[in-house]
């Protein structure tokens, strides 16, 4: 299940990744658990989710309170500074098993590898129309 | 057939996507049947699981020394990936 939302701006950006963890635990994806193994896990290795071009994709291992395989897209209208690099965009993945999230990652390096495309993600005006691009993808 | 493993922290995020855009180059390049591709974890890997190793430039100095190293700068950047392939593998 993928969901997506909308920010005109945050703090810091682990407001932005807090964000996207409640509202995969409100659709019942991950427990309260798995922010902390997202915070965990940049104290460990930095900000090696950090893809380029404004985009990061936060994510712990299944054993940190992945229920189901799913996604929550949240794009800021302002960057957020992550670790010295301007991001506007969170793929925040929860990821059950690879099989599973075999389809999301496709999708996602569907939107990110191509400039077109993602330039057409920052310029969404709702959800809606960012789960319609990612739609498209599969 | 060579072996090219792309690693990251957790070796089921980047490294899989990093994975997914190497197999679409490698079928443009008509390279397909020459390299298998895999991923890993920085924990998981060892200098013994492939020929060729890709990481992004964060990562670079947490994996044990190899032999054949491409460092990313952009995990997303195609261009990137295609030209630095090219070059290595040819």
């Amino acid at each position: 299940m993928i969901c997506a939302e909308i920010l005109e701006e945050v703090s810091e950006y682990t407001q932005a990744i807090r964000k996207s963890c409640e509202i995969l635990e409100r659709y019942g994806m991950v427990t309260g658990e798995y922010y902390r193994g997202i915070i965990d896990n940049i104290g460990e290795y930095g900000g090696y989710f950090y893809l380029g071009e404004g985009v990061c994709m936060p994510h712990a291992k299944p054993e940190t309170g992945v229920l189901s395989t799913g996604l929550c897209i949240i794009k800021l209208n302002t960057p957020v500074d992550f670790e010295g690099k301007k991001v506007r965009i969170f793929f925040t993945l929860a990821a059950r098993d690879e099989a599973a999230h075999f389809v999301l990652m496709k999708q996602i390096a569907g939107i990110c590898s191509e400039k077109q495309s993602l330039k057409k993600m920052l310029e969404c005006r709702s959800s809606e129309e960012m789960l319609m691009m990612m739609e498209k993808e599969q | 057939m060579k072996r090219i493993m792309t690693v990251c922290g957790t070796g089921l995020g980047s490294s899989f996507l990093v994975e997914m855009n190497i197999q679409k180059i490698l079928r443009e390049l008509g390279k397909e049947q020459e390299f298998e591709t895999c991923h890993s974890s920085v924990y998981e890997m060892s200098a013994m699981d492939a020929d060729y190793f890709i990481v992004a430039n964060d990562l670079k100095d947490s994996i044990p020394p190899v032999e054949h190293l491409i460092v990313l700068e952009s995990l997303i950047d195609e261009d990137e990936l295609r030209e630095k392939l090219t070059t290595f593998l040819s």
